[in-house]
């Protein structure tokens, strides 16, 4: 074997943490060679003096009440966000970002499109929007909204990306502004 | 890496046997505060070490372990449970240790471009360390000083190189482990090993001439 292959094992023969023909083969070869014989000399200094750097003192129970007493008096949570965060995949948490951001810019840029119907006071209508836009957009959602997921999983489409264009279709966006948008 | 079925040790607080990381970490989620500290009982002395090895200072090596705990706590639902609890832990310690780090930079480039006070002179790395009692005046100071010596060396280490020998040499933790708690291959956890070992040869070079068989120092670094 080789010097260098001998030299990658050395530290791991030195610290007691090499497998048993690794050890071998580093015995047989330091026994022909004075340089890498040196060389696992030193690595054994190194690891004595590591060693001597010994652990530091251990924490007691205290840390442990003054941390939960921490978390408490903080009234610190595993948090709702951190949960989802941590299930879904960040392009579909973009892409909704995406769609939140797209429908707010379509909400500011056309204020003389949106009118409030009288009565109900919440409802909201795009009343500029030709019937006939307005009729294939609710085809489109209908379209979009029967959408099984999971098909859609083995169609490798992302169920975040299709209720993002069904909220920007509610919010009366052709389907070449959603295509413009990269959804 | 390992499972996250690994530790599977008595919960003293649950009185619950066999009770693993992942178990644990679902009864966090539920509110049990007490299956939390089960878990900060577990791995508070491994990430101390790792941190105290990290910013040589006691009291911040603390402060930052708790902190650790906590953040963790609060990240908890992000915590994935096909992965091991203490790779996920010491990773947060990890970063915690660079942010600290960093800050500790920025400080000292303001201290040394102000002027020096009384106080930042006793600002030594090994001042603040708690260390075995120095009752033997001569072998007592010699081993004292070794080891802060040693541990000097370690914490002059860049992070990555840092991250990785104290995590392998120390904490006895595998190459996969280290692999995963770094972020990289094993083979780069092992060429990181190779520098950071090498850099500390250089810098105890004096230390290790001593120990050689056979070899005196040349001379009286390694004595003072």
């Amino acid at each position: 074997m080789t010097c260098e292959r001998i030299r990658a094992m050395i530290d791991d023969v030195a610290r007691d943490r090499a497998a048993e023909p690794e050890r071998a083969a580093v015995a047989e070869h330091v026994s022909e060679c004075p340089s890498c014989a040196r060389s696992l000399e030193e690595a054994r200094a190194l690891a004595s003096l590591v060693s001597l750097a010994g652990p530091t003192t251990d924490l007691d129970d205290s840390f442990t009440r003054a941390t939960l007493s921490r978390i408490q008096s903080e009234k610190v949570r595993p948090s709702v966000w951190s949960r989802i965060a941590g299930r879904v995949s960040v392009p579909a948490l973009g892409g909704v970002a995406l769609a939140a951001a797209a429908c707010l810019v379509l909400v500011l840029a056309s204020p003389a499109g949106f009118r409030h119907h009288s009565g109900t006071g919440s409802s909201v209508g795009v009343e500029s929007a030709p019937a006939v836009a307005e009729a294939s957009a609710d085809e489109d959602l209908n379209a979009l909204e029967s959408l099984d997921l999971a098909q859609a999983a083995d169609e490798e489409t992302d169920p975040f990306v299709d209720s993002a264009v069904v909220e920007l279709s509610r919010a009366g966006a052709s389907r070449y502004m959603v295509a413009g948008l990269g959804l | 890496m390992t499972g996250a079925t690994t530790t599977m040790t008595a919960s003293p607080r649950t009185g619950v046997m066999d009770t693993t990381d992942s178990m644990l970490v679902r009864r966090c989620l539920e509110g049990d505060l007490g299956a939390y500290a089960d878990l900060v009982d577990r791995y508070k002395n491994p990430v101390h070490r790792f941190v105290a090895r990290s910013v040589r200072n006691a009291t911040d090596a603390e402060d930052l372990t708790q902190d650790v705990f906590v953040q963790a706590y609060a990240s908890l639902g992000r915590f994935r449970s096909d992965a091991a609890f203490k790779t996920w832990i010491f990773r947060i310690a990890h970063n915690r240790v660079i942010d600290y780090s960093r800050r500790q930079r920025k400080r000292r480039q303001v201290v040394a471009s102000a002027p020096s006070s009384p106080e930042d002179e006793d600002l030594s790395p090994t001042e603040d360390l708690p260390g075995p009692a120095r009752d033997n005046p001569i072998t007592g100071l010699c081993r004292d000083e070794l080891a802060a010596r040693v541990q000097d060396a370690v914490a002059g280490l860049s992070d990555k190189l840092r991250l990785v020998v104290i995590l392998y040499d120390f904490e006895g933790h595998s190459y996969e482990e280290v692999a995963a708690i770094a972020g990289c291959p094993v083979g780069t956890v092992k060429s990181r090993l190779f520098n950071a070992r090498s850099e500390l040869k250089r810098k105890l070079s004096s230390y290790i001439a001593a120990r050689l068989p056979g070899e005196t120092p040349d001379d009286d670094e390694g004595r003072r």
